[in-house]
């Protein structure tokens, strides 16, 4: 069996891990961008500090954004995630799978 | 921010184009492994111009289609001009630091980010280091600096429509003035892009590597760059891909296997999709804010900001630059992280990602030390290779030709220190 073909068996984990840490970096910016960034506007408004303050329109443009952008990125995590679980089963099932560990490290 | 509005389409609108740009320019520098310190430190390793070829076309099609729009009057030359900043001392000192820290480090602003999405740990430190050199910068250099500014010692007192070449060659910002200057400035950069490209291929058909050279993972299949101490390649340890092929050459099965991330983007098609992200940013914020792609002169500093703010800090109230220069959200920082989910998207649908830790460890700290020199260099310069050089292309003014000369020449220091180490 050529080495190609050998690769091939091959199914690293960090392909179905990639896509979790996908969605949960989505959700968790836009978390973030609630509770975090907008917090630290209206803490500038408090100090009177309005040369880096975000009139609200536009804070709450950024949040709108990043709303309907944490919705796609999370559709695209899960498919994604779908599309290598359907692919780690398939290799799963080949008499001479092998699955790897994901976070193998390798010179850069 | 200008009050006039040039589209009525509102805020919400122009954070989504921001967001796509962004996401589009992090899937395409990482399927084209698109790098600016690459490309320069290319030019002196390999004596290859194939990829700095590139730029000079970058900056000229920016150029010629931001000064077309505003020649036509699409846009208002307002919206050209607005956001062009001062000139002075620092851009030269700023891009030279630049320079030097990032062919150190293994990456431009660009490159840092999407290889830092692609599992590149060197990156991931060379993103902090970044954050620790914009926090060293506005707090040591940054009041020594704007009085330098605000007093006009070696540097210019005012930005717009001063430091904007139509302005300062005809005096006046009619259609007709930035036509003639963005055809002065963008023909002759992508005549000399494609000249050097052509030279560069010419080249490499004598040696026997013709542009349809088959590719072996990110290997390019170039004469083989001079290794430093690590063994990675001088100029950073960027790996590199094969000489690209003109637009017009590629294959339908070269198509196919873009399309199905088999293969890495050609150079010149990369330069294409990029330009067409700086447009799509051009048109939707004119009038909004600042209309350029961005993508982490600022937000390094921001993201230091914003990671300490669960810990009760919030930079903005007493440190300097933060509470005077930054402000807290910009459609910049939605555009950097649709670039993070962008490149590691293609990352990771291409099977490129991986966690990568050099197996030398002083390469850690040399990235770490190297993205400190970033973030001070992309701060003193008023901006990074994007949201300076390659965005003041596209403003036609002439900063961005200081910033590359200077960089340049810190790529060359970088690449003379790493030959001295190795």
């Amino acid at each position: 069996m050529s080495k190609q073909s050998d690769q091939r068996k091959v199914f690293h984990y960090r392909f179905l891990i990639a896509p979790i840490v996908l969605l949960l970096f989505a959700v968790g910016w836009y978390r973030f961008s609630v509770v975090y960034i907008q917090g630290a506007n209206l803490q500038l408004v408090d100090h009177s500090n309005y040369s880096v303050y975000v009139p609200f329109q536009q804070i709450s443009a950024y949040l709108q954004a990043m709303r309907d952008f944490t919705y796609v990125t999370v559709a695209l995590a899960l498919i994604m995630f779908l599309y290598f679980l359907a692919r780690f089963i398939q290799f799963k099932r080949m008499p001479s799978a092998n699955v790897a560990a994901n976070l193998e490290t390798s010179h850069s | 921010m200008l009050e006039h509005f040039v589209f009525s389409y509102g805020f919400v609108f122009v954070y989504a184009v921001f967001g796509i740009a962004g996401f589009i320019v992090g899937w395409v520098a990482q399927r084209g492994n698109y790098c600016f310190v690459n490309a320069m430190s290319a030019i002196f390793t390999t004596k290859s111009y194939d990829r700095f070829g590139a730029l000079l076309i970058l900056f000229g099609t920016s150029a010629l289609a931001t000064g077309g729009l505003v020649a036509f009057g699409f846009i208002p030359a307002v919206d050209q001009y607005y956001d062009n900043y001062f000139s002075g001392w620092y851009i030269i000192v700023g891009a030279l630091i630049f320079g030097f820290g990032a062919t150190m480090a293994g990456g431009c602003n660009l490159s840092m980010l999407y290889r830092a999405a692609s599992g590149y740990v060197q990156n991931w430190l060379e993103l902090f280091g970044m954050m620790l050199g914009t926090l060293i910068f506005a707090i040591a250099i940054w009041p020594t600096q704007s009085f330098t500014m605000t007093n006009g010692i070696l540097s210019t007192k005012e930005g717009a429509y001063i430091e904007y070449l139509p302005y300062d060659i005809f005096h006046s910002v009619a259609g007709w003035s930035v036509g003639i200057t963005a055809l002065a400035v963008g023909v002759p950069l992508v005549a000399i892009g494609l000249y050097l490209q052509a030279k560069t291929r010419r080249k490499w058909a004598s040696l026997g590597i013709g542009a349809s050279a088959p590719i072996v993972g990110t290997t390019m299949a170039t004469p083989a760059p001079a290794l430093n101490s690590g063994g990675l390649p001088i100029g950073g340890g960027i790996p590199m891909i094969k000489p690209s092929s003109f637009l017009g050459r590629i294959r339908t099965t070269d198509i196919k296997n873009m399309i199905l991330l088999r293969m890495p983007y050609s150079v010149n098609l990369s330069t294409a999709l990029l330009a067409i992200a700086l447009l799509m940013v051009f048109v939707s914020g004119a009038g909004y804010t600042f209309n350029y792609l961005v993508i982490t002169s600022s937000d390094g500093g921001r993201f230091l900001e914003y990671i300490l703010m669960p810990f009760g800090v919030n930079l903005a109230l007493g440190t300097p630059w933060y509470n005077n220069a930054l402000a807290i959200v910009d459609p910049s920082v939605l555009m950097v992280i649709m670039l993070i989910v962008g490149a590691f998207t293609a990352s990771t649908l291409s099977g490129d990602f991986k966690i990568r830790v050099p197996h030398e460890r002083k390469r850690l700290v040399i990235g770490f030390l190297g993205g400190i020199l970033v973030g001070i260099g992309v701060r003193v310069a008023l901006g990074c290779n994007i949201g300076m050089m390659w965005t003041n292309f596209a403003q036609l003014g002439y900063d961005g030709i200081l910033f590359l000369v200077s960089m340049l020449g810190g790529v060359w220091l970088a690449i003379k220190v790493q030959q001295h180490l190795v």
